[in-house]
Formats: C-alpha cells, structure tokens, sequence
C-alpha cells in the first residue's frame, strides 16, 4: 500500500474491512472524509443500498455495534437479514469455513463478523468472495470503532495533526487503546499519556514501536489522571474488567482497589482546557462519574453516533454506492 | 568420495543435507515426514550424526534416496538448521548445492503462538499461515509477531 497518488473511490470497491493496518494513512483520510459527507449531506447518501442486503454473523454478543452496522444500513435504503446466530443451530458445531461458505451462497452483498478468536475476521475474507467487515475479532481489530475514533478526534481537534491525547483504563488487554495508539502515531507529532494501573500498562512490544517511530509518550499511575489531563485537548477512557485479575481473593482486593481509584470525577476537571473532551467506547461502568455526562466535556454518546456515519461510509465505499 | 560419504553411505539419486548442528537430524527427518511411510513409500534415508566439522562444531548429514521433495519442503530445513547446505544428486553428482534457507510463507508448518489464535481452535480446523521476515515470523490471521524461540512446530514437537 504505497502512500502515493490520488485515492478515489474506485480503490475501495469490493475491498474487506479486516484491519486498519490495510489501511494506508491517505485511504484512511480519505474514508474520514467520505464520512464527514455522509454526515453532512445523508440526503445525498439515501438510497446507495437501494437493493442490497448486509448480512450480520455476530458469533459473540455485541448488541451496539450490530445495531450501529443495521442503522447504517438502513439509513442507506439497504435491508439487513435477521439472523440470530445465538438461537440458530449455525453456532453448534459447524466450522466457520462451512457457515461462511453456506451464507455466500445466500448472495448477500456484505458480510459483518464478530468472533471471540483472534484472526477470525481475515479468514473469513480469505474464503469469502463478498466483501467482509470486521466488527471485532477476539482482542485483535476492531477497525471501524478504530475508524470513529480518529474521526471524532479529527472532530474535536479540527485535525489528527499534533493531538495531545490521554489514553486512560485496561491499555495491557484492551484492543481498542492498541489499535488507538497505533493509528494516531500515522499522524504529525502527536503526544501520548498512558495513564493505567501498572498491571495494566501498555505491552512492551507496542511502546517498542512507538519508540521506533520517534513518538511522545509518557506513562503514568492512575493517581495522576486529573494533572494529565491538565494538559492534554482530551481523554480516552477505556473499562477496566474484573477478568483480567486473577481469580480469588487477591484478584478480587486488586480488582476492588483498582475500581475505587479509577474515576474520572467531575471535580477533576476544573482546571482542563475550555475545549477539553471526554471519549469512551463505551458501555462505561464505573469509571466516568455519572455527572460528568451533563458537562460540555463528555463526547462519548457524539463518538457513538460518529460510529454510524463511519459505517455508513464505508459500506458506501465497499460497495459502491453513488459516484461522488 | 568424502569421508562422510563412506560412512553413511553413496547415494545415486537424491538430496545430502549437511551441516546440520549437532543433535538436531531427527528434527528434520520429522520436519519432512521422511519417517512417515505413507508419504514416502519406497524412500530410503540415511542419517550420522556427531562428525567434526569446521564450519559448525560438531554436525550430523541426512542423505535421503528415491523421493522427490519440492523445493519449498526442502527450505523447511533452515528453520532448525540455519547452517544447513543441500546438495541435489543426480547420477551420483552433486548437480546443485545451497543453503537452506526458510520460506517467506510457512503453510501449515508452524503453530501461531496466539492461544487464542483462530488456528489454535481444533474445532475450526483452520490450517496455521506464517510469514517469516528478518527477524520476526507473523501469523497471516491475528498478525502476532514472534521470534525464533516462541517457533513451535504442528504437532507440538
Ligand atoms: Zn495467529
């Protein structure tokens, strides 16, 4: 993927979405831009999926991002096959080889995945000749909620230029901050702070990349949450969750200290920017303060709805809606 | 005839892989399912294992007679032999001689170290795709990097 020429909107046609890595950083502005569009003028976007039909295989619960994909779907006059895989025998015992090459013969004109095994997602693309949508594979990609952070960073701060960004939670689990972090240091001089309990930290291997690509970053404790965000134009809150202690009493007094600390109060943000933002991927459980959503600080339910016009982009780009 | 030639044996047709560090010949006899009789019906191999050698302390030879393994196959070699140099017979000439050295893709060859790598679920049946670069080996589906020490062959060995 060289990052030369012009991209149009030709380049993504039929094109997987597995992982943003697939992505080269003109493509990704480009996609950004395309949903700026959708947002800006749907009118313009209405009937793109006028008779074709997405068919959604969420092997593991994920209740927003399969209405997140149908919305989309819907806001573009395309139709969505009900299909539960939860309560349909497809889930038993049937490999995902066979499921996926019985769904093709469906004709479907997109396929969207959510499998609980790493990889999951490109093999599916691998067998599938229709184009296929990652809407999270185990803790690796999850490149759409990539795709709707950016843009709503993008939205904030006008640019993904020279971010100064907190990422704060679960960052030794979580694929959403890997995937974050990975993807804002595409951009021009952006600066990091990692702020997490120290058993949750960034993994090396990832900080080793970071290095090698010259970008800023700090790592702090969650004690200093509140001086991070002093200096930074927003935070990405991230859940911490009780499964990645371990089981027993120690895991649990870990889990429950871990638990107290972590919460961005709303007395925390006195002395942030005027123009200071709260993201999350959500759903949040204990670690933003229930007051904090009634502040102009808290993005989260905005970065949701971004999901939807980053969605509806995408599968206008795949496949190939309206020329421009 | 060398040396190692008059003890393990002339072979007429076939491949000579020398070099190989000492204790690691039966790897390899394994890596290419030399001792799998279903696949190599007919074959014979010969092995010696612990002769002095300047280039890697002490080494072992395998000559493997009447089967024909693809050059893909052969390659496999490098990943327990880097040092390794093959020779192809031919009429009881070396007609070819080079280094092992590991393919770019490794099919089925490798396990991702992932455990929760789509490869790693048995029900699911996917066979295991690596890539090897300079320094690190990366699995086709979860993208997992890993070095040489994390390398596990199919089959746990
Ligand atoms: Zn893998």
């Amino acid at each position: 993927m060289a990052d030369s020429g012009i991209i149009t909107k030709q380049d993504f046609l039929g094109r997987d979405v597995v992982s943003i890595d697939d992505f080269s950083t003109s493509e990704i502005d480009y996609i950004l831009d395309h949903a700026e569009k959708v947002q800006k003028w749907p009118q313009e976007f209405e009937g793109s999926m006028q008779g074709k039909q997405m068919m959604p295989m969420f092997f593991e619960n994920s209740t927003r991002t399969a209405t997140s994909f149908q919305v989309a779907m819907h806001n573009l006059s395309g139709s969505v096959v009900d299909l539960d895989l939860e309560r349909s025998s497809i889930k038993k015992g049937e490999t995902l080889r066979d499921t996926i090459k019985m769904i093709n013969g469906y004709k479907p004109d997109v396929i969207v995945i959510r499998h609980s095994k790493d990889g999951s997602a490109r093999f599916v693309a691998d067998i599938s000749p229709i184009p296929v949508m990652n809407a999270g594979d185990g803790k690796n990609q999850h490149p759409t909620q990539t795709l709707l952070d950016l843009y709503t960073i993008k939205e904030i701060k006008g640019t993904l230029d020279n971010v100064k960004i907190a990422i704060a939670g679960d960052l030794k689990y979580g694929r959403t901050p890997h995937s974050l972090a990975l993807a804002l240091a595409r951009y021009e001089g952006c600066d990091m702070s990692f702020v997490s309990p120290e058993s949750l930290s960034m993994p090396k291997d990832l900080l080793a990349r970071l290095d090698k690509q010259n970008i800023m970053y700090t790592e702090s404790g969650l004690n200093d949450l509140e001086e991070v965000i002093n200096n930074c134009d927003m935070v990405y809150m991230t859940r911490v969750q009780r499964e990645r202690f371990p089981e027993g009493p120690e895991g649990e007094h870990e889990y429950d200290r871990v638990a107290s600390e972590y919460c961005l109060k709303e007395s925390m943000l006195e002395n942030v920017g005027a123009r200071f933002k709260i993201l999350h991927p959500l759903p949040k459980v204990f670690e933003i303060e229930d007051s904090v959503d009634d502040t102009d600080y808290a993005y989260y339910f905005r970065q949701a709805e971004n999901g939807v016009y980053i969605r509806m982009a995408l599968l206008d780009l795949v496949l190939g809606g309206y020329d421009d | 005839m060398t040396d190692d030639e008059k003890i393990i044996g002339y072979i007429e047709n076939g491949i000579v892989i020398d070099h190989i560090p000492q204790g690691r010949v039966w790897q390899i006899v394994e890596l290419l399912h030399l001792n799998d009789p279903m696949r190599y019906e007919g074959g014979i191999f010969s092995l010696g294992d612990g002769y002095e050698s300047r280039k890697v302390g002490k080494k072992g030879i395998l000559k493997v007679e009447g089967v024909s393994l693809r050059k893909n196959d052969i390659d496999l070699v490098a990943l327990v032999a880097k040092e390794a140099t093959i020779s192809e017979i031919e009429n009881g000439r070396i007609k070819q001689k080079y280094d092992a050295e590991i393919p770019e893709v490794l099919d089925g060859v490798v396990n991702c170290p992932n455990l929760n790598c789509i490869t790693n679920d048995e029900t699911q049946r996917v066979m295991s795709k690596i890539y090897s670069g300079d320094d690190l080996f990366m699995c086709h589906y979860c993208r997992s990097e890993f070095g040489e020490d994390k390398i596990k062959f199919l089959g746990g060995k």
